[in-house]
């Protein structure tokens, strides 16, 4: 059955919580948001545009033809953003590397001597720990090869939310590690995984779990929840979101429209993240609209998607929209490229087949019909 | 350079838009959790 898409236009308001990661000002951190969340796999594949607004504290538009199941994705965004904005922060290589130095203390700590033991990473993000804790711990070559030998191994990762991957290391290796070595935990993470493993977990750092204090009495029903859908976590979790220099870390999503776990909506754009930089296989469109400097200008009220045959303008105080084609799409166009009516309309009947006379008279009649919608701006000077 | 043919002003509503706030969730925070999805469908 093929389900049935509507045209729909979701509104992103303005949010005062970005970081400062993002960018300098609330207008470069809309942007990159914009830009992360176009990076949405599923919201790319549905052919979305997103749209940034003129102003200096703009809205996000995304538009498109969705099914139930994307629109229901997207109308959960926000709460996403409120859960994980507040727990975002950037791990700098600078930091994991104060942490690698912390996490090794501890495995002297805990195991002794470690001259004996030898080491694997789980890829990709245990590999960049991995060689940064051979650095740390002064390993010899012969400890990080992959022969399977009686030595006990450390199997180290980047962080630890589920256990998922430990488990699917078991499962595809056959070997027990006789450590966990990771940068980041929940400590009732690493107690799951010793009492299900015997196999000692150790974390540089705690990670905290905001899902009791989040959910309060609905809790423990989200935890069984979660539990039922996912049957290869040690435990089940809601921690800070702490986003590496290589990758994002993950957050599942359940979609009770399409009855399915989702991946999370990534909020860091591409420049920051190396896994999503050269990862995705395409992104949905961004589109950044300008201010503008000429007598006739969009207002910041106006938010424009130009879908090739035509241009969308969407109302962010009104919640109107409106879609210009024929002629008044390529005005609309001509009008934001020059910022001036006269000049617009020779740009326009230079194009296409039309009188000087006619188009100044469309011109005239989009013009009025934007000003009063107060979508579009005129100073003394051209009206 | 042939001029393109001047199409006829037209003025259509495009959609229907909606104001994403996270007021009317039913389940908010309730659908995620820490972690890559392990399986679907249940």
């Amino acid at each position: 059955m093929i389900a049935r898409s509507s045209r729909r236009v979701f509104l992103v308001p303005p949010r005062r919580d970005l970081p400062g990661r993002l960018g300098g000002d609330p207008r470069s951190r809309t942007e990159a948001l914009a830009r992360a969340i176009a990076t949405d796999p599923i919201l790319a594949d549905s052919g979305a545009t997103l749209i940034v607004g003129s102003g200096p504290d703009p809205h996000i538009a995304i538009l498109g033809s969705f099914d139930a199941s994307v629109a229901a994705r997207i109308e959960a965004l926000p709460d996403h953003l409120d859960h994980v904005l507040p727990s975002l922060r950037y791990v700098d290589y600078r930091d994991v590397e104060r942490d690698v130095e912390h996490l090794a203390a501890k495995l002297r700590q805990r195991l002794g001597a470690l001259e004996d033991h030898r080491f694997r990473a789980i890829p990709r993000g245990g590999l960049i720990v991995l060689g940064m804790l051979a650095y740390a711990l002064d390993l010899d070559a012969s400890q990080l090869s992959d022969a399977d030998d009686d030595r006990p191994l450390v199997l180290v990762d980047d962080v630890a939310l589920t256990g998922a991957r430990l488990r699917r290391f078991l499962v595809e290796s056959g070997s027990k590690p006789f450590a966990f070595a990771h940068l980041y935990s929940h400590p009732d993470l690493r107690a799951a995984i010793e009492t299900a493993e015997s196999t000692l977990a150790v974390a540089a750092a705690d990670l905290v779990d905001r899902a009791p204090e989040r959910l309060g009495g609905r809790y423990e029903a989200w935890r069984a929840a979660w539990r039922a859908r996912s049957d290869e976590d040690y435990w089940v979790g809601l921690v800070d979101q702490l986003c590496f220099p290589w990758a994002e870390p993950d957050i599942s999503w359940w979609n009770d429209v399409g009855k399915r776990v989702e991946p999370g909506w990534r909020l860091l754009p591409p420049e920051l993240v190396l896994k999503t930089r050269h990862g995705a296989a395409h992104t949905a469109d961004v589109q950044i609209m300008e201010r503008g400097t000429g007598h006739v200008r969009p207002t910041e009220r106006a938010l424009a998607a130009d879908l090739g045959d035509e241009v969308v303008l969407v109302d962010v105080v009104g919640h109107g929209n409106l879609a210009l084609s024929g002629s008044w799409a390529a005005m609309w166009r001509a009008l934001v490229a020059t910022g001036d009516l006269a000049a617009a309309a020779d740009s326009v009947a230079e194009e296409y087949d039309a009188g000087s006379e006619q188009v100044l008279e469309d011109l005239h009649r989009l013009v009025d019909l934007l000003r009063g919608q107060e979508l579009l701006e005129v100073t003394a000077e051209s009206s | 350079m042939d001029r393109k043919p001047y199409m006829r002003p037209e003025l259509i509503e495009w959609g229907t838009v909606t104001q994403l706030t996270a007021t009317g969730l039913t389940n908010p925070g309730n659908d995620m959790k820490s972690g890559s999805r392990t399986s679907v469908g249940k």
